[in-house]
């Protein structure tokens, strides 16, 4: 009995007369010699006579019955699995080239041991790559597959935990907060600070923006949010900050973002209003910050006792060698204008 | 107090959130007049062409293309149409990304009522709506050195018009620009517009980074 002749035609060659259906019922191994003497209309028995003997000359037999299993199809197969993926063909060819050239390479170096042991052993290799290549692919696509659910879970679990800990607890804290409505614009702020932060990995609001979301770490950019965040919790006051440049946070800039800070406060304390701009510049040769609130304003040319904002700020800024100016009037808010020289690396390389 | 003029600007409201249309309408509601409101990108779209506002409020995260992709569609079919972004995200992708797409103004959520009427009538009249860190952005991405082939026109902002920016980035509103720098209001509205305008179109890598990125939230 032959197997029905399939007519299909594939981009690269005619593989009719080579593919055949593994046998089922009569099968010893794999259902290679039987299939293919179904095929051709001969007695399975000749074929793996013949496939034995060939055994015996250099394993011609095993390398014939592998390519048999690889080229031939389970029984029962559509026409349509019969037909070979070109793309696929090509690659395969293109691995088998690549390997041959390179097992040809290895020949001629002292790690070939001698043709009679190795040549066996890569075709032995090549066999049992062919037969269990498919099967290795299916299982690391599963595994990876597996990996990525596994990685998707974890990171909707966390995203959950963490919306628990910060927004609801908020959420239900402003409920009881209703009454104070500076209190809760405060803690709503600092939850929306704090939320921002954890989405977009860092303030965003300079053109390198992605620092860390806490912590003065090793930019002024940092420093100066982590001291406005501060400066709100405490006094519930808002504190906009707009930062242009950045630069390494080194000991004239801490006495900068100190002095900042010393504006912030005052203005918490004196101004009568609850919301303070910054402004930050920094440049190649030097850092300049304006602090700035609508409030009540104060007459700076008048003596002023227990306050001590001049002075307070004045010296911290001229130790560090910088100047500061406070700009207010009665009724008109208050300005602060600092500015420290650089020291720093990058900038005496950006002066050069 | 409503101002007889603001009467006539007719305002579309566009976010997803229905509360948060709900509340812009009682807040706006007396001093202008809300003609419309839609919450997906296909109804807003539709309503506008329909409607035809004096402004359109419009959230930048909406699904299916956010408000980019509504200001696209309509400018495409009505190019004289006048949004003002209004947003919680004030990252500077999306800021920017949206006013180069066309928005005229950004201004985010935490605004209140009469900063928020100031605004629209602010465009409503053909100027731009610069929060301070819109500006500190722009003195950010014009900043740095100037590309090689550098448009004086698009590319290079002016001292005058990089001393307004610096102030709008303090904090300043327009009216106290103008008195620092004696000028007038409208000359400081005349730079802040063109400001507005290199912002839109000028090649400046931070510009179209910051422009070309994709938010997945």
């Amino acid at each position: 009995m032959c197997a029905a002749d399939r007519s299909a035609t594939i981009g690269v060659m005619d593989l009719t007369s080579v593919r055949f259906e593994r046998s089922e019922e009569q099968r010893v191994v794999v259902g290679v010699a039987s299939g293919f003497a179904r095929r051709h209309g001969v007695d399975p028995m000749v074929v793996r006579a013949a496939l034995v003997v060939l055994t015996f000359a250099a394993g011609i037999g095993v390398v014939l019955y592998a390519a048999g299993a690889a080229l031939s199809v389970p029984q029962g197969s559509s026409a349509d699995e019969a037909v070979v993926d070109p793309h696929d063909l090509r690659r395969d060819v293109a691995v088998a080239l690549i390997s041959a050239g390179v097992l040809l390479l290895v020949r001629s170096t002292p790690l070939w041991l001698s043709d009679a042991v190795m040549l066996p052993v890569v075709v032995f290799v090549v066999g049992v790559a062919l037969l269990f290549g498919p099967w290795i692919g299916r299982l690391t696509q599963a595994a990876n597959e597996e990996r990525r659910q596994r990685i998707r879970a974890e990171e909707r679990e966390a995203m959950a935990a963490h919306l628990h800990d910060s927004v609801l607890q908020t959420l239900a804290l402003i409920q009881r907060t209703a009454e104070d409505p500076r209190r809760t614009a405060s803690l709503a702020r600092q939850q929306e600070h704090e939320l921002r932060a954890w989405l977009f990995g860092g303030d965003a609001s300079t053109a390198g923006g992605a620092d860390g979301a806490d912590g003065a770490g090793e930019s002024l950019a940092s420093a100066v949010r982590t001291m406005a965040r501060e400066v709100e919790q405490r006094h519930d006051i808002r504190v906009d900050v707009v930062l242009v440049g950045d630069a390494p946070y080194e000991e004239s800039l801490a006495a900068l973002v100190s002095a900042m800070r010393e504006a912030c406060v005052n203005s918490a304390k004196h101004s009568g209003t609850t919301d303070v701009s910054i402004y930050v510049e920094a440049t190649p040769s030097a850092v300049e910050a304006w602090v700035r609130d609508r409030g009540r304003g104060f007459d700076v040319t008048a003596p002023h006792e227990g306050h001590g904002i001049a002075q307070s700020i004045h010296a911290r800024i001229e130790r560090a060698g910088g100047t500061a100016e406070i700009a207010s009037a009665d009724g008109e808010g208050t300005e602060v204008h600092l500015s420290v020289p650089r020291h720093d690396r990058a900038a005496s390389e950006a002066t050069r | 107090m409503s101002d007889p003029l603001l009467r006539s600007v007719r305002v579309f409201l566009v976010d997803d959130h229905a509360l948060f249309r709900a509340g812009v309408r009682s807040e706006l509601g007396a001093t202008v007049d809300v003609v419309g409101e839609a919450g997906s990108v296909a109804e807003a779209v539709v309503g506008i062409l329909a409607v035809r506002p004096d402004v359109v409020l419009v959230d930048v995260h909406l699904p299916d293309g956010g408000g980019r992709a509504i200001i696209e569609r309509v400018l495409g079919e009505w190019p004289e149409a006048v949004f003002l972004a209004l947003s919680v995200s004030d990252a500077a992708d999306d800021v920017v990304a949206i006013i180069r797409a066309g928005a005229r103004g950004y201004v985010t959520k935490t605004i209140d009522g009469p900063a928020l009427v100031d605004a629209i009538r602010r465009v409503h009249e053909g100027d731009a709506v610069f929060s301070p860190r819109l500006a500190g952005f722009v003195l950010d991405a014009f900043s740095g050195q100037a590309p090689a082939q550098a448009d004086p026109e698009l590319d290079l902002l002016t001292t005058r018009e990089q001393e307004v920016m610096r102030l709008i980035a303090r904090g300043y509103t327009y009216r106290e620009a103008a008195t620092s720098l004696h000028l007038s209001v409208k000359t400081i509205e005349t730079h802040v517009s063109a400001v507005l305008r290199k912002l839109q179109l000028s090649n400046r890598r931070e510009l179209t980074e910051w422009a070309n990125t994709r938010r997945l939230l």
